[in-house]
């Protein structure tokens, strides 16, 4: 039988850098299980000796296409061209934004399957390759197969895999692909402004002990004050759920869940939190939670280690005395 | 008049909400539906909307027609159930040329909060063979031949005007729906939906809902676990002090 081929899309453009190497590291396990040869396909502007790399994280060959720009629609024809002519299995993508949109490109010009944001991947003999994934609102993980498509194709999360060195000599070959189209971008935008972002920082949490988390069932500022005070006494970190800062009680940074941080500490104290799944993502960590709600049948009670029924307000006077 | 084509998707309430059954629409789709009913208060725009949903879909749909939407379509049939993002941009992309295909911008909320590939815009743009800007977080205003848009990459926050046509990935969302004008409730309640099924829409049953998938779902399971928990009984200060114990140790 003729060998798999599976393909790792390197997006860092003048490098080959750790998550390539991840992805690598992966492509080469699969390829001890499913009897696989793992290429590297790198579009952009590197040297021979930084392509050599690959080899060290298992890779046979390197596909290796010389252009100027980043651009998704360019790679899009550069890869549909390399892929007419010497096909692949498999294909793994970065999930950065440039590669889940090139992907997305890509698979539905071809019409593959396509599995997003991937934490593992496995080769099975009755299934074969077995993609796995979060999904509801990352309540849940699935595990995915491509059905009736030439080639399956994923995005990858990052630090999903471990950038790993063989201990093997791998003699590397460095195909230079001479793509034959146009290079032209078409530019139908302008860029009116562009700042940029700060990006927050809310390094106090990556280390604390305790964390105090106030929702919505939080209804008054002497309330919040007063959790804020027992915070300050017990080194405990204030956040809350996106609804309490949407509000403003809270600035950004300190939001907890799937569209902000994830914490583990000792013990989260959730104060007037119901629990939503996007919520709980970030907290599930913890390793004690303590959940004080009015509701006996909030949901974040099904995660709690420790049920306490009772008005917030109240308790927490009675808990700052 | 620019021509807008929305793409909804309804989903289960429970994923915001324990609380709520039913579908309700997709977070990142009310965000764009909010901002083009406050873009429409003076510009002239018209707002398409395109869902591909079963009869549960429908109360959401009175909502986008209340909220901005003049026309719905509806692709809604049996055969269209359980498709992946391959057989949903077929279907959506199909739709949208049979019946809209001189659209200035196509909308699409960034994920679906159910699914959550993010993968049906990039897809759907591909289809459609139309500019694609993803990771946009705002609408500023839709002129003659182009619109303005905010969007973010890795670090930064650019402000862009685009050439139509195009297609929008929206990366904002909102949980909370603004209250909805009652008068313009009742007549989108009253309005007739038009339902297209795979048939009338012309396409092939291999193509669409589950026959036309290319990924199939072979199991899953919960990763938030249940937990048992210790319930603290007693007054008010014996719960505290339980607390403060456990805060001590
Ligand atoms: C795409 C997306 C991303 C999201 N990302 C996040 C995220 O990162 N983080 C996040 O937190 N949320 C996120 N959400 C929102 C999430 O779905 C919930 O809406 C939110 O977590 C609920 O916040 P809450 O618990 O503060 O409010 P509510 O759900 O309103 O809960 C309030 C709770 O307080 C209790 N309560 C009321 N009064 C009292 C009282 N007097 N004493 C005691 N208890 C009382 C109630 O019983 C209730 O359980 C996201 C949603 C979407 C759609």
């Amino acid at each position: 039988m003729d060998k798999r081929n599976i393909w790792v899309v390197c997006d860092a453009f003048d490098h080959v850098d750790s998550f390539t190497g991840q992805l690598v590291s992966k492509a080469y396990q699969l390829s001890k299980e499913s009897n696989g040869c793992v290429q590297v396909i790198f579009l952009g502007n590197t040297s021979e000796d930084e392509l050599k790399r690959c080899a060290l994280y298992g890779a046979d060959e390197v596909v290796y296409q010389h252009c100027e720009t980043k651009d998704e629609r360019l790679w899009l024809d550069i890869l549909s061209d390399i892929y007419s002519s010497i096909g692949a299995d498999v294909i793994m993508f970065t999930n950065s934004d440039f590669s889940k949109t090139l992907s997305s490109f890509f698979a539905s010009r071809f019409e593959f399957g396509l599995t997003a944001d991937c934490i593992d991947i496995c080769f099975e003999d009755e299934n074969g390759f077995v993609f796995e994934r979060a999904a509801m609102s990352d309540s849940v993980q699935a595990r995915i197969i491509c059905i009736d498509s030439q080639c399956c194709t994923c995005t990858v999360k990052k630090n999903a895999f471990v950038e790993n060195v063989i201990n093997e000599v791998k003699e590397l070959s460095i195909r230079k692909w001479d793509y034959k189209g146009s290079f032209n971008t078409d530019d139908t935008y302008e860029v009116i402004s562009c700042v940029k972002r700060e990006i927050e920082n809310s390094a106090d949490l990556d280390n604390a002990k305790i964390v105090f988390g106030v929702g919505r069932g939080v209804k008054d500022k002497e309330t919040f004050d007063l959790i804020c005070q027992a915070g300050k006494k017990y080194n405990a970190v204030v956040v809350g759920t996106k609804c309490v800062v949407d509000d403003g009680l809270l600035p950004k940074k300190y939001q907890v869940g799937q569209s902000g941080r994830s914490i583990a500490p000792d013990i989260y104290i959730a104060f007037g939190i119901s629990g939503a799944n996007q919520h709980l993502v970030g907290i599930r960590n913890s390793r004690q939670i303590i959940a004080v709600n009015n509701n006996e049948n909030a949901p974040i009670f099904n995660i709690a280690d420790v049920k306490i029924v009772a008005d917030v307000k109240e308790f927490i006077k009675e808990f700052s005395e | 008049m620019i021509k807008i084509v929305v793409c909804l998707k309804m989903v289960p309430g429970k994923l915001i909400d324990a609380e709520r059954s039913g579908l309700i629409i997709n977070p990142y789709d009310l965000f764009v539906l909010e901002k083009l009913a406050k873009l429409k208060k003076n510009t002239d725009i018209s707002v398409i909307g395109i869902c591909m949903g079963g009869e549960s879909a429908r109360e959401g749909l009175v909502r986008s027609k209340a909220l901005v939407c003049d026309d719905i379509y509806w692709l809604n049939d049996i055969k269209f159930a359980q498709a992946d993002t391959i057989a949903t941009t077929k279907t959506l992309s199909a739709a949208i040329k049979k019946y809209i295909p001189d659209a200035d911008a196509v909308i699409c909320g960034g994920h679906a909060i159910d699914g959550e590939t993010g993968q049906v815009p990039a897809e759907l743009s591909e289809k459609l063979r139309i500019t694609y800007f993803s990771s946009v977080t705002d609408i500023e205003s839709f002129g003659h031949d182009s619109a303005v848009i905010v969007k973010k990459d890795e670090g930064h926050e650019m402000t862009v005007r685009c050439r139509y046509p195009f297609l929008l990935s929206v990366d904002s969302f909102l949980t909370y729906a603004s209250n909805l004008n009652i008068i313009a409730l009742k007549r989108a309640q009253k309005w007739e939906y038009k339902i297209i099924s795979s048939e009338e829409l012309g396409i092939a049953q291999t193509d669409c809902g589950a026959a036309g998938s290319k990924t199939k779902v072979i199991n899953s399971v919960n990763i938030i676990y249940k937990k048992e928990s210790i319930e603290v009984g007693g007054s008010i200060k014996e719960k505290a002090d339980h607390v403060k114990k456990l805060l001590q140790q």
